[in-house]
């Protein structure tokens, strides 16, 4: 995925140079010299981080550490991997500091602190890994062209096969001491999701379902690792105390492999066990927070819908409707723009929302006089600027990636301002009326953010929480016609500490200023008074309110949060003199074990940066290739079985790369021409070269479908996106083949030729614009299509076209239809192979790596036999129901889980050789598959599918075909 | 039992205004209790735009040792108003527009920026693809989003107010280079920019002559 982005944003630029600062633990790479500010900083922040990690972890890197500056997206994010290199991801871009899900404290140090601790814990080894990495000259990537990769990367890397609540937890956990406490085991978002389950009575997941439904049907869908993750790592530590949790996390010596087993030889019990153990002391935790709450008189939301609303954005009211806007995004349904009728609770969606937000969902303003919501789409890559008419419902994008949120509509003009995330630095923008343009009015120096904006009704003022590297955060206050003459010069109304001040907006009258925040341990609601300037607690809430909205009348509604999302409420205006603090668990925890506190790192700048530097200039990646791996593999050619070896070579950033699978069959009934196999596969960039001499494959060991060949066959493959607006792209991909030596067709194992050498020249144009609504295990809604063309020449020319159209709607709980429609002509020779389509069967293998859902492909027809029907032109219509998945919450242990099972439906006609009426033919089928999503060794994807379909040609004559398949990875 | 009096309508009065302190809550608003030890107080980074590196990595790339051969180039470099534009970012953003590097190919663009019409406009319009849409020399570009699109960037508003814009778009080596394909590769990059803007350029394609 890392590899199609990059090259996507290469293609826009041609292939960008590459540069590379080292020092003795890091080598930074980086592509835009408007990063290279940060390289330093970054380098000694990991310096800083790697010293602490040596001591505390008795760690000591396998390899240097490879990190990426990035600018891809417009919210910060960091990620890390260890197999089968070291190596982290930075976004650069500041963080969205929605709800208070993040800390504000300075970014790189942090990501560095985080993902230092997940190269920690996948890369530590004792003796017995660093055996087994000797052995297969490194760190085997699990590939499911050679599954037996698997359990050597587990043989090489065990600790990277644990869940991903382990490595999040432990992660968070850690970052939060090696801060000074600005972490999310002292966060206020964490703190109340915890406290919101309790008060609603809700499942709290047990430690198979968390990763089972529990990261993909929540709303807060993956972020629900890190929250339970670090949750339990703190119980752990405040239950056995920080020496047995790092004794557990560690790779030592004499350690079990798993940590599973890990768990239970540290600690006497399973892990299964000590989860229910700690969500029973979660709850009594959290009961006596909110008996401390109901001490006084509790705030009592009005609410305004039954349903909850999962995550919204800052939300407006028009009157004329008497409706709510705003952007929501919620199990099941697409993320859109939405009205609330205040009257009836009805949630109307107006608008989709394309890539939306996970927390904030879109940067929304609304124009109360042209009656016009401006939104934000693409919120997780480059954001766009939209417009939606909410009285003819008309939308358009305004303009493409401006990088620019944190929308608030100035009514006193009309224009919008907003806040841009570029190269790492928040500007602030004006975007006059017609929107055309965008104008910097201020660029903030690095790391000092500015966020959740307003402007006043009388358009003179711009208020916003305004953030610095220390995490200090400040409600602050602009003069717009400052701010259009390059004067940023700012008003401090409120100091909040290390308290985020959330979505503070004017009420309609100018007077005050309400938003909300986690001051008092829970998200309460505040009023900021000009005249007075004081700032009031206006609600005692249990869980927590967001997003207040002052309506004319003087009332208010703002968002409660509870454990299905936030749901609007109408909520008292009155100052409260009486409101309890809650506990934190984090705080409890270091209050137990004061020497948490010796985890606090100094500051990056105690790294001297004298001679820190040891290498720079550029990047080349061919000049960077390595071996990466090298070991036994088991193949399948035709009927028979070998062995070999396989080696794979690449770039750090795997730009560049070969594998090379090399095998022998000792069958003596082969001919001893065809007992030797070579395949190679080579990718630079964009640019593919594949070659084989008698194709051998692990998978033809298994079922009937067969990919071994005789010969030889060299093939070079150009791809690029003509647009990549994810998820809609375009990509044109060219190919030229030659073959020799066949006895069966490339493409069609039983279709035999006598055929010496063969030409194949292929040309594909894609088309996909999919997506799934949150819940999905598919895509559920859109449009894909494809135009192919192919060329085999044999001392003739035999052309062919074909393409396909498919389009999916969504139906209720995750269900979808869709029409699959696919058509082809081929030309040349009438009696020769090459000139036929064929088709016939499932096509899945018993053991397979290929896509589960295989009838939906148009040389798939489920019930007849594998190229069983040949045809010179064909067309075909596919209708297929998937039913709403079925999770499952405890079905398996943590090492092997069934995630969720699926049903599907269809049925389709295939009319052959249209164009010839004597040859004219015609079928359908109707069937059905099961697929059940199984996840081995912790971490790795498999698919049981089973199937059945019958077909019938036009004589009525019936045959029908079962399918069973297991889908490696 | 006056003074208590008053003391009790103090605390009443205190009480009813209870609101958050500029630095901490009062009254009985409580305040979460949580460990905040910032460890970082200043960010200690470099300025944002300074490359050092990646500009050496520039100026040392096969890119730049063909461009310092191509006597276009080398006619460019000499040029003060090229040297001069240069030193503003704009001109920079402007090189890495596709759109303008297609309209400089257009003879009628080095025309109308030359005209004593659109000088006017420049000064004295906001919106310059409106102020000159009913100009005659502007008349092959009015169905043009991408000129739309030209005439209302800051960028180019800026770039042409420097008095030495005029004649670089009408200069043939400009022309020349805005095709060159290495020239192409290298303006994408800012810190070329920034290399020719702080005569680091100049001084790397002396070396590549000595």
């Amino acid at each position: 995925m890392f590899c199609s982005l990059f090259c996507a944003s290469a293609f826009s630029a041609g292939h960008p140079k590459i540069f590379l600062q080292s020092s003795k633990h890091i080598e930074v790479l980086y592509y835009s010299p408007a990063h290279e500010y940060l390289v330093t900083h970054l380098i000694r922040s990991y310096e800083n981080a790697l010293n602490f990690e040596l001591n505390l972890f008795h760690f000591t890197p396998s390899q240097k550490l490879t990190v990426l500056l990035e600018d891809f997206g417009d919210y910060g994010h960091g990620a890390a991997g260890t197999v089968p290199s070291n190596f982290i991801d930075v976004g650069i871009a500041p963080f969205s500091y929605t709800y208070e899900t993040l800390p504000a404290n300075e970014r790189m140090t942090w990501i560095m602190n985080h993902e230092s601790i997940h190269i920690v814990m996948g890369d530590n080894a004792n003796s017995a890994d660093r055996r087994y990495r000797s052995l297969f000259f490194g760190k085997v990537v699990p590939t499911d062209d050679d599954p037996i990769s698997i359990f050597y990367s587990s043989l090489t890397s065990p600790r990277h096969y644990a869940t991903r609540w382990f490595h999040e937890g432990i992660a968070t956990f850690m970052e939060t001491w090696m801060a000074g406490g600005l972490g999310r085991a002292m966060g206020g978002w964490d703190e109340m999701v915890f406290r919101t389950m309790v008060h609603d009575d809700a499942y709290i997941y047990d430690v198979v379902g968390l990763e089972s439904e529990g990261t993909s049907a929540d709303f807060q869908s993956g972020a629900n690792s890190y929250l339970y993750g670090t949750r339990f790592m703190t119980w752990l530590c405040y239950t056995y105390g920080p020496g047995k949790l790092l004794e557990w996390i560690t790779r030592s010596e004499n350690s079990k492999r798993y940590f599973g087993s890990r768990f239970k030889q540290v600690y006497g019990i399973g892990m299964d066990e000590a989860w229910k153990m700690w969500i029973a002391d979660e709850r009594k935790f959290q009961v006596a927070n909110l008996t401390e709450i109901r001490k006084y008189p509790v705030t009592q939301p009005q609410r305004l819908t039954t349903g909850t609303l999962g995550s919204v954005s800052r939300s407006y009211f028009d009157p004329k409707d008497n409706v709510i806007y705003a952007g929501i995004r919620y199990p099941a349904h697409m993320a859109s723009v939405a009205a609330i009728h205040m009257d009836t609770g009805k949630i109307e969606e107006l608008k989709d929302i394309k890539g939306p937000g996970l927390y904030y969902v879109t940067s929304l303003a609304w124009d109360p006089r042209g009656r016009k919501l401006y939104y934000t789409t693409d919120n997780n890559d480059l954001r766009d600027l939209n417009v939606y008419d909410v009285d003819t419902h008309h939308s358009a994008r305004l303009l493409k990636d401006i990088r620019t949120g944190d929308l608030a509509f100035d009514a006193a003009d009309g224009s919008l301002w907003g806040v841009r995330h570029n190269n790492g630095l928040s500007t602030i923008v004006e975007i006059p009326a017609p929107y055309k343009e965008t104008k910097t009015s201020h660029d903030f120096e690095y790391g000092t953010d500015l966020f959740d904006i307003d402007v006043s009704p009388d358009g003179q003022y711009l208020t916003g929480a305004i953030t610095d590297v220390s995490g200090r955060q400040k409600l602050v206050r602009f003069r717009i016609d400052a701010l259009r003459k390059g004067d940023a010069t700012f008003e401090t109304l409120y100091d909040f500490d290390y308290n985020s001040p959330g979505n503070f907006v004017y009420s309609p009258d100018g007077r005050y200023l309400y938003g909300s925040s986690y001051q008092t341990g829970a998200s309460n609601l505040f009023r900021y008074d000009f005249e007075t300037k004081k700032m009031d607690v206006i609600s005692n809430a249990e869980t927590g309110l967001f997003r207040p909205l002052p309506l004319a009348d003087g009332s208010l509604i703002a968002f409660e949060y509870t454990s299905k999302g936030f749901v609007p409420a109408r909520v008292p205006t009155k100052a409260l003199t009486d409101v309890n603090a809650v506990t934190y668990f984090g705080q409890a925890t270091l209050n137990k074990y004061p020497e948490l506190r010796g985890w606090k790192l100094p500051p990056p700048s105690s790294i001297s940066s004298e001679n820190l530097v040891t290498e720079s200039g550029s990047y080349k990646p061919l000049q960077n290739v390595r071996l990466i791996s090298a070991y036994p593999i088991v193949q399948g050619y035709k009927s028979t079985a070998g062995v070999g070896m396989r080696a794979e070579f690449a770039d750090k950033l795997r730009l560049v790369g070969v594998n090379i699978d090399g095998s022998f069959s000792p069958d003596p009934s082969l001919p001893s021409i065809e007992r030797a196999h070579i395949s190679f596969d080579a990718h630079m960039w964009d640019w593919k070269l594949s070659g084989y001499y008698n194709y051998a494959d692990f998978y033809d060991l298994f079922g009937p479908t067969k990919v071994s060949r005789k010969g030889e066959s060299l093939r070079l493959s150009h791809s690029q996106y003509l647009i990549y607006d994810t998820p809609r792209t375009l990509s044109f991909e060219w190919n030229v083949a030659g073959y020799s030596d066949l006895d069966r067709l490339p493409e069609y194992q039983n279709v035999t030729t006598n055929v010496h050498d063969l030409g194949e020249a292929n040309v594909m144009l894609k088309y996909s614009n999919l997506a799934r609504a949150q819940g999905a295990v598919d895509d559920e809604t859109g449009v894909t299509w494809g135009l192919f063309s192919r060329l085999y020449y044999s001392h003739t020319a035999f052309p062919r076209v074909w393409g396909n159209y498919d389009r999916g709607f969504l139906l209720p709980h995750n269900s979808a239809f869709w029409l699959r429609t696919s058509a082809g002509k081929s030309l040349g020779d009438f009696n020769s192979p090459f000139a036929s389509f064929y088709m016939g069967a499932f096509g899945n293998n018993y053991i397979d790596h290929g896509t589960i859902d295989r009838y939906r492909d148009y040389y798939s027809f489920p019930g007849v036999g594998i190229d069983a029907i040949s045809a010179r032109s064909f067309g075909k219509l596919l209708g297929e129901y998937n039913l709403p998945p079925k999770r499952f919450r405890e079905l398996g242990t943590t090492w092997a889980y069934v995630n969720w099972a699926r049903l599907t439906l269809f049925s389709s006609g295939l009319l052959t050789n249209f164009t010839s009426t004597p040859g004219r033919d015609y079928f359908v089928n109707v069937g059905t598959q099961l697929d059940f999503r199984i996840v081995l060794f912790t971490y790795l994807n498999a698919t049981l599918s089973s199937g059945y379909a019958a077909a019938a040609d036009h004589d009525g004559h019936v045959t029908g075909e079962y399918m069973v398949s297991l889908r490696i990875l | 039992m006056i003074g208590s009096g008053l003391i009790a309508a103090g605390v009443l009065v205190y009480f009813s205004n209870a609101h958050i302190g500029s630095d901490k809550t009062q009254g009985a608003i409580g305040q979460r209790d949580v460990y905040r030890d910032g460890q970082v107080a200043s960010a200690d980074v470099a300025t944002p735009g300074s490359a050092p590196v990646a500009t050496t990595a520039i100026l040392e790339s096969s890119d730049f040792k063909a461009l310092a051969k191509n006597p276009a180039f080398q006619e460019l470099m000499r040029y003060d108003a090229f040297n001069g534009l240069m030193r503003h970012a704009e001109l920079g953003v402007l090189l890495r527009d596709m759109n303008f590097r297609a309209a400089i190919q257009d003879v009628h663009f080095a025309e109308l920026v030359n005209s004593a019409s659109f000088q006017v406009a420049l000064r004295t319009h906001q919106d310059l693809f409106v102020a000159l849409k009913s100009d005659l020399a502007f008349k092959a570009f009015t169905n043009s989003h991408n000129m739309e699109a030209i005439f209302r960037s800051e960028a180019f508003r800026s770039a042409a107010l420097d008095k030495s814009f005029d004649r670089l778009m009408n200069l043939e080596a400009f022309r020349s280079m805005t095709k060159n394909d290495a020239f192409d590769r290298m303006v994408s990059d800012a810190s070329f920019a920034r290399a020719l803007e702080s005569g680091s350029a100049a001084q790397a394609m002396a070396r590549l002559h000595e």
